[in-house]
Parts: structure tokens; C-alpha cells; sequence
């Protein structure tokens, strides 16, 4: 069996399995889920109960913080139930370090095994003495021992288990990018040559970055589902990827509609490299302009920078180039189809 | 260069003033739209009053622009072809669907103001983006009616190319002029003006450098 330049066609295949395992495999790092109850008077003992996600709470050496801006209390009496279950009391303060009546309180905890884990947001306390703003409770040291090394994704809060999602839904859309990148300068060269190969290619590549918009799409919805609760909930990036498939739709029917073949591949690589151009702002620049549950957008920290550590970029990278590659060879097979196709048949 | 275009230019306008029709149409087009909607909706606030102001604009310009391409047949267009060159075409063109457009849009925003309201209050700013928008939506669609006229089925594949790829530009209109409803600062427009211009400017560079592979046909 010959499989011509095979080489990548490898590489793509076993970067996708290496991303599916790995992606999959690799356990979720410690994080807490939930801390009840979630609101508190000042200057009263509250004791809260703590609940950790793949954590390991142990009788020695926990130590549970509540946080606010740089300044920190420390818990009096910490009582581990067992590896995802503790309670903590705290003597809170009649004056909080704010100059608000309600302050939220971040909840930081320390496990050996585990190291620190955060959940902000975890403990409202009402009332807040203004007049004696130099308290002296606020002033616990959160320590700062070095992560224990263990090979495992980062804890977000909402996201949790979902995050793996990152290796496939953005990766797709990645590719997707990628894939139509070459399907346009495809049709560049159709129209500067008139070669019917770069025209089959052209075609081949929007067919299957059009599979890979259509699973980026299916995979997002997906995600929102658990993440922002609706399958579809009108994001401006979810409508404009609508549109950009609706674009390439139009560019396949295009293809149909005109009865002279030489003219039809013209027009339509015309149109191809139009639509892509347009792709552009209706993609990247749109949704940076308007309101997002998307990162990156309306306020939103772009993508990239704090959503993946280290971990994670050793699955996102690999997956991206795994993805493009396996894109490329069905781009190939399914333009050598068309060849064929077009020359068997009058 | 200028003065084919200048005749290229007068030859599409003298041909819509011999056939009266052509502005007629266009007229009755919009009267008919905007009279449907004062009858269905009696009265409209500003964000409904803006989006539909658009959504006639877009309807009514894509009419009139193809219209202007499917009229000339196959022979007709090679003798214009080999008179001048595909950019005297694609100008002359660009700038006679100029004017449609801002024939149309005046039509409406008179007809519309007259029987519903006028609620622009930075009614400068409305008219930038108006300015912008003739470009853009006259761009963009010389550009795809080019295509669609070859096609069998001229008026349908028209709307399905066009409505996507006018998107880009018909999302940061349609929220300059939502935003023209109240009084404005150059601060609050200047990163929608910034995507309009910088649409326009896409769109219509794309036309230039493509059109010469359209016209061989």
C-alpha cells in the first residue's frame, strides 16, 4: 500500500490520538466547588463548610484563608472531615479592610498535597464597620510554598471538568481558520492560472473546513450548555459563526447555479476569496467591539494569555497542528475525489 | 481613464431615464414598504424605527443595483468591455450605484420620517454613517450582482450571497445610527466609524482587484 507523503498524514493521526488521551486521561487539578453558607454578619464567628473537587484535605498542615484586596484572616479552628469535606470557623472582624457595607471574601486553602486552591467570590459578609478602619485581624500571611509537581489541568471555577474542551472546541475552529486560509489562496491561483486542480482544491478545502466550522459549532454548543446554560444563547460569536457558515453555503450553492463550468469556477473562486476576506471582520474584529460571554471580547481577557498554563499548552499546541494536518488530508482525498470525479465523468 | 468612466457613467443614467420605469419602480418600492410598516406598526420607537429604516434600505438596493446588471445582455456587455477596460466599467459602476443608493436612502428616510417620525437627534453623525453606508452597500453589492447575474436563478442567489457578506457592514451601521438617536461625542463613534471605513475600504479594494476576472465573461 503507497500512501504518498505519509509522513504528515502520521503526525496528524497520532497528534489527535495524543490530544483525545491526553486531553481526556490527565486528571482535573484540586479546586473548591462550594463553600455553604455564603453569607456572613462582621463581627460574628462564622463557620463554613468547604468542598473541595479532587482535592486532598489533610488533619495536618490544612490552613484556610479568607481574602480581601491584598490583606487576609486566617481560620481559628479547621476541622477535616475527609479529602473533599472540611469545616472552618472564622471570628470575623466587626471592620473589613473596604470601604463597602457588603465586601465578598475570597477563600484561599493550603493542602501539602495539594498546595493552594482558590475560589473568589466564596463568602459575603453584610455590615461593615467604617469608623475603625485600622484593624489589626486582617494581617495573616498566606504562606507561599512552591506547588507540590504533579501533572494535572488547572481547577476554573464554572469551567471544571468542561475545560478539556479547550483541545477540541477552539482547536477546531483554529483549523477551520487555517483550512479556509488555503481553500482561499486556492482559488487565488485558480484565477490567476486557471488551473483546474487549484479550483478542486479550493473546493476540497471549504468542504471540510465547513465540517470543522459545523463540529466547532456543535462542540461550542455543547460547552455553553454547561458553562453558560443553553445550547444557544445568541452570543455575538456563536451568530457571526452562523453567518460565516452561511457564507460558505452560499459559495457551494454559487457553484451549482451557473450552467457554464469554467465560468461557475471563476465566479466561484472569486467569491471564495470575498467571503474570506469578509470572514475577518465578521470573526475577529465584531466581537471584540460588542458585549461577549466569549474570552476575548467586550471586556473579557483575551484568550490565551491566563487561560492556559503550562499544562495545557502541551495538549492545546499539539492539538492545533494535529487537527490541521488531519484537516489537510481530507482536504486532499476529497479534492483528488473531485478530480476524478470531473474527469470520469463528462 | 476619466472621461470613459464620465461616458460609462452617463450612459447607465440615460438608460434609467429613458426607461421611466426603472425610478418608478424603486419609488413604489419603497412608498409600498414604508406604508406596510406605518400601517402594521402605527407608532415605532427609535431602535425599531432604525432597524427597519435598514432593513428597507438593504431590500430596496439590492432590487436596483442587480437590476442595473441584468439588463445588459451578454453582447452588449463584451462591446463595452472592448471600448474601455474593466476598471472604467467597475468605476463607472460603483459610482452610478452610488447614487441609487442614495437615491433609495433618500426616498426612505422622506417617506419614513413623513409618515411615522424623525427620531435622530446627532443627525451629523446619522448622515456620516448614511455617507459611509451608500459606499459600502453600493460596493458590495456591484460586487456580488456581478456574480448573480450569471446565475440561473438571478434574483435568489442574489440574497443569498449578499445578506452574509453585508453583515460586517450593516452591524456597525445599523449601532452608529442606534446610537444617533441620542446626542453623541466623536469619542463614542470612533471605533464604529473606524470599522466602517475600514469595511468600506476592505470591500471596496476587493472590487478593483477582482473585477478584472469577473468581466471576461
Amino acid at each position: 500500500m503507497q500512501i504518498q507523503g505519509w509522513w504528515w498524514k502520521w503526525l496528524g493521526v497520532i497528534l489527535i490520538f495524543y490530544s483525545l488521551l491526553v486531553g481526556l486521561l490527565v486528571p482535573l487539578g484540586p479546586g473548591i466547588t462550594s463553600v455553604s453558607p455564603n453569607t456572613a454578619k462582621h463581627g460574628e464567628v462564622v463557620e463554613i463548610k468547604i468542598e473541595g473537587y479532587n482535592t486532598n484535605f489533610a488533619k495536618e498542615g490544612t490552613k484556610v484563608w479568607l481574602k480581601v484586596k491584598d490583606r487576609a484572616i486566617g481560620a481559628d479552628h479547621i476541622q477535616v472531615i475527609d479529602r473533599r469535606n472540611m469545616r472552618a470557623s472564622f471570628a470575623m472582624p466587626r471592620s473589613l479592610p473596604s470601604k463597602d457595607t457588603i465586601v465578598n471574601l475570597t477563600l484561599i486553602t493550603y493542602t501539602p498535597n495539594d498546595g493552594h486552591s482558590v475560589l473568589p467570590s466564596a463568602l459575603f459578609v453584610i455590615g461593615n464597620d467604617l469608623s475603625q478602619q485600622t484593624s489589626d485581624e486582617w494581617k495573616a500571611n498566606i504562606i507561599s510554598t512552591d506547588m507540590p509537581a504533579s501533572f494535572h489541568f488547572p481547577f476554573r471555577n464554572i469551567l471544571a471538568e468542561t475545560i478539556r474542551n479547550t483541545y477540541y472546541h477552539v482547536v477546531l475552529w483554529f483549523a477551520m481558520m487555517i483550512i479556509f486560509l488555503i481553500s482561499m489562496i486556492s482559488s487565488v491561483r485558480h484565477i490567476r492560472t486557471g488551473s483546474l486542480d487549484a479550483d478542486h482544491k479550493a473546493l476540497g478545502y471549504a468542504s471540510v473546513g465547513t465540517l470543522l466550522g459545523i463540529l466547532g459549532i456543535l462542540t461550542g454548543a455543547v460547552w455553553a450548555k454547561n458553562t453558560w446554560g443553553a445550547y444557544w444563547s445568541f452570543d455575538v460569536k456563536q451568530n457571526m459563526s452562523a453567518i460565516a457558515m452561511l457564507i460558505y453555503a452560499a459559495y457551494f450553492i454559487l457553484r451549482q447555479s451557473i450552467s457554464d463550468p469554467d465560468l461557475a469556477k471563476r465566479f466561484a473562486a472569486v467569491y471564495n476569496i470575498f467571503a474570506f476576506c469578509m470572514l475577518i471582520p465578521l470573526l475577529y474584529i465584531i466581537p471584540r467591539m460588542t458585549d461577549s460571554l466569549h474570552p476575548g471580547s467586550g471586556g473579557n481577557p483575551a484568550f490565551g494569555s491566563e487561560d492556559l498554563d503550562n499544562t495545557m499548552r502541551m495538549v492545546f499546541y499539539p492539538a492545533i497542528i494535529g487537527w490541521i494536518l488531519f484537516g489537510c488530508w481530507m482536504s486532499n482525498v476529497t479534492w483528488r475525489y473531485l478530480r476524478i470525479r470531473d474527469r470520469t465523468s463528462p | 481613464m476619466f472621461s470613459l468612466v464620465k461616458t460609462l457613467f452617463l450612459k447607465d443614467l440615460r438608460l434609467d431615464l429613458r426607461q421611466k420605469f426603472g425610478l418608478g419602480s424603486i419609488f413604489l418600492y419603497v412608498f409600498s414598504a414604508v406604508f406596510i410598516i406605518y400601517l402594521a406598526f402605527g407608532e415605532v420607537d427609535g431602535r425599531t424605527w432604525v432597524t427597519l429604516f435598514w432593513i428597507i434600505v438593504l431590500f430596496a438596493s439590492v432590487n436596483a443595483v442587480l437590476k442595473s446588471f441584468v439588463q445588459e445582455d451578454a453582447s452588449r456587455r463584451l462591446y463595452y468591455y472592448t471600448l474601455s477596460g474593466p476598471y472604467s466599467v467597475v468605476i463607472a459602476k460603483l459610482l452610478y450605484n452610488c447614487v441609487v443608493v442614495l437615491i433609495i436612502i433618500i426616498l426612505s428616510l422622506a417617506l419614513f420620517s413623513l409618515t411615522t417620525r424623525y427620531p435622530i437627534l446627532s443627525s451629523g453623525y446619522f448622515v456620516l454613517a448614511l455617507l459611509l453606508g451608500v459606499l459600502g452597500i453600493a460596493a458590495n453589492f456591484t460586487f456580488v450582482s456581478s456574480i448573480a447575474s450569471h446565475t440561473r436563478q438571478a434574483n435568489t442567489m442574489m440574497m443569498v450571497l449578499s445578506l452574509p457578506v453585508i453583515i460586517p457592514l450593516l452591524l456597525p451601521l445599523i449601532r452608529l445610527s442606534i446610537k444617533s438617536l441620542g446626542p453623541l461625542t466623536w469619542a463614542m463613534v470612533k471605533s464604529d466609524l473606524t470599522m466602517l471605513v475600514a469595511v468600506d475600504l476592505l470591500i471596496i479594494g476587493l472590487l478593483l482587484l477582482l473585477y478584472p476576472f469577473l468581466w471576461r465573461s
